[in-house]
């Protein structure tokens, strides 16, 4: 596939994507329990128009724009935080089986998290909670990295079964750390909310939340893009050609990092976004992650908004959890791979 | 009054080209390379022989700037390698390690870009200017590759990948081109075209400084040949007097004959007379 074609790919790829989340986006705050009139929402937002006075009806008003607004809002940063994760991580790791939640990288910002909802940190300020969950999955992958690479490169087999160790193990503190603050009824019931929550009931604060992180991990993504390309050639050669590599490695172990904890703290355990979405991206776009890193973003933003459209709706009145829609897409998908890169015989 | 002479090299006038002094690496307590004074002062082929483990790739390595000696120095034109930026470096010495199999599917002209690095800006969506457009499309045909560049890199063979890793060497237009087995895994007729190109590269005024098994193409080929053996740098020079039968046999353990072919002398080796088997302690890199 020529690169003109791919560039058209990812215009188009890019272009729709938009499109695609912003009518998703649409759809689902206008469906659900109450049913809403594309009027009345447009007449919500109008409202909320800076130097608008029109009166809207409150209960109208709360349910665009203090209930469903966010929730989309939120499905789409946390889709394009896991994604661009996702696509970081394959690049570091050279191995398109690297993504947050598979290699422990979750498991390790919502260690933070607990901690930060058991020991109460998190009721002096919210913004604790991103904080520690941005430094449990850097944390977690320096671990996983520490271990499973070894003369620059991370053979799929010890990256798997070090994260499959990780998120075991992190996974009974945590388990423990639930378990003690059980007596304690105002930690165990924060816990409970944030494990449950996926994006449901979540507000604008949230949206607060995630936000600085998201931001700066975009920025820093876009900077590094070029340096991802040559580490994919190898440690030695992307050297050879200019990349200061260990200072590469770390800022996009960094960002990936800040990436993950900032979707965990919001959002809890959404698994399979950052390894599905980079990867069918860069199967229609190439590696190059000048095209990748962007159209990711777009893709993550549009595939959690339209699974969470799909967990509100499918059995209603009762909601699915978004990690369970997700789930139910992305792990057929990650054997498929496994099976495909078997055969192959390929180590990528 | 002093006229500037036209003729100088850049290098001339800046120092000595590459150069490694009395330079080492030592790792696990063991030294891997040893006392290797190497001057690289001019365009042409110098080629590194030896047995396995000798100290080739260590010493490709130093001169890259990518591993730093342990002990003595590496030079460019009189500057310590160590003190320059990476990107700085890349601009001048350009390197292909041995095993350099694809593992992505970027294409050609993609692969080939990436010698750019050196000269990019952090931001661009990859759009290129058109000089430096010009300049890619010169680095494929240069190395007749050029209308594979839209084919992924991924699916080309082995010798037309050698070929593309020499292009992107180009585009970074460095003048000093360091090559670990360039010709390792081609068979006979890609193997020759590849060390053809260096020739033609080298005429075209690169230093090209290649690490290489086959003794017959080193004699053929190199301007200047190295030979190292555990770790030292043994004998350095035009290849037919580095290369005689009696290093040949102190260093590699086998006897060699040299055939008048009538274009050309040709070597041909046998075991060590006598049948007794090669004990050498050669470790493995």
């Amino acid at each position: 596939m020529s690169r003109d074609r791919r560039h058209r790919r990812f215009l188009w790829l890019t272009l729709g994507g938009a499109v695609a989340l912003v009518t998703t986006a649409l759809a689902s705050v206008l469906v659900g329990s109450s049913a809403l009139g594309l009027r009345d929402v447009l007449a919500v937002y109008a409202a909320h128009l800076p130097g608008a006075t029109a009166a809207v009806d409150p209960v109208n008003d709360a349910i665009v724009w203090s209930l469903r607004t966010p929730r989309v809002v939120l499905g789409a940063m946390v889709g394009a935080a896991l994604a661009l994760a996702g696509a970081q991580m394959q690049g570091l790791f050279r191995n398109a089986l690297a993504s947050p939640d598979i290699v422990g990288t979750s498991a390790g910002a919502s260690l933070g998290a607990v901690i930060t909802l058991a020991t109460g940190l998190s009721v002096r300020s919210l913004f604790y909670l991103p904080i520690f969950a941005i430094a449990g999955a850097i944390l977690a992958l320096l671990v996983v990295a520490r271990i499973a690479s070894r003369d620059s490169r991370t053979p799929i087999a010890t990256l798997l079964l070090a994260g499959v160790a990780l998120t075991i193990f992190i996974g009974a503190i945590n388990s423990w750390i639930i378990g003690r603050s059980w007596e304690q009824f105002e930690a165990a019931r924060r816990i409970a909310y944030w494990l449950l929550g996926g994006i449901a009931d979540r507000g604008w604060v949230h949206v607060a939340l995630i936000a600085p992180g998201l931001l700066v991990g975009v920025v820093l993504a876009l900077l590094y893009a070029r340096d991802l390309d040559l580490l994919l050639e190898g440690e030695e050669t992307a050297s050879a050609l200019g990349v200061e590599v260990e200072r590469a490695k770390r800022r996009v172990l960094f960002n990936a990092g800040l990436l993950t904890g900032s979707a965990v703290a919001v959002s809890g355990q959404i698994s399979f976004v950052g390894l599905v979405v980079p990867h069918i991206v860069r199967l229609l776009l190439g590696p190059a992650h000048r095209r990748l890193i962007p159209a990711a973003a777009i893709s993550g933003a549009w595939f959690v908004v339209a699974a969470d459209l799909v967990a509100r709706t499918v059995a209603a009145p009762t909601e699915i959890h978004l990690g369970v829609v997700t789930s139910l897409v992305g792990a057929p998908f990650f054997l498929f791979l496994l099976v495909r890169y078997r055969r192959e015989t390929v180590e990528l | 009054m002093t006229a500037t002479t036209t003729s100088a090299s850049p290098q001339d006038a800046a120092g000595r080209g590459l150069e490694l002094r009395r330079a080492g690496v030592e790792r696990g307590g063991r030294f891997l390379v040893r006392d290797v004074t190497l001057e690289v002062d001019r365009p042409g082929i110098w080629c590194l022989v030896g047995p396995n483990g000798s100290g080739k790739t260590t010493t490709l390595r130093m001169l890259g700037g990518l591993w730093r000696p342990t002990s003595g120095a590496v030079q460019l034109d009189g500057e310590d390698l160590a003190s320059l930026p990476r990107r700085a470096l890349a601009r001048r010495i350009a390197y292909v390690p041995q095993e350099s199999r694809p593992a992505f599917d970027f294409t050609v002209r993609e692969i080939v870009e990436m010698g750019r690095y050196p000269f990019e800006g952090r931001l661009g969506l990859g759009r290129q200017s058109e000089p430096d457009r010009q300049l890619i499309d010169d680095c494929l045909r240069r190395t007749d590759i050029l209308e594979l560049a839209e084919r992924p890199v991924t699916a080309v063979s082995g010798g037309e990948l050698r070929r593309v890793l020499i292009a992107r060497c180009l585009a970074s237009s460095a003048k000093v081109l360091l090559l670990d087995e360039p010709t390792a895994n081609l068979d006979l007729a890609h193997a020759l075209e590849v060390m053809d190109l260096c020739r033609e590269l080298a005429c075209g005024g690169a230093a090209i400084v290649i690490a290489l098994h086959d003794l017959n193409a080193a004699r053929r080929f190199a301007d200047s040949v190295a030979l190292f053996d555990h770790g030292r740098l043994v004998a350095q020079g035009p290849p037919d007097q580095v290369l005689d039968q009696r290093r040949i046999l102190e260093v590699f353990g086998v006897e060699s004959r040299r055939i008048d072919t009538g274009d050309g002398d040709l070597l041909v080796f046998a075991r060590r007379s006598g049948g007794a088997p090669i004990t050498r302690e050669h470790h493995f890199e």
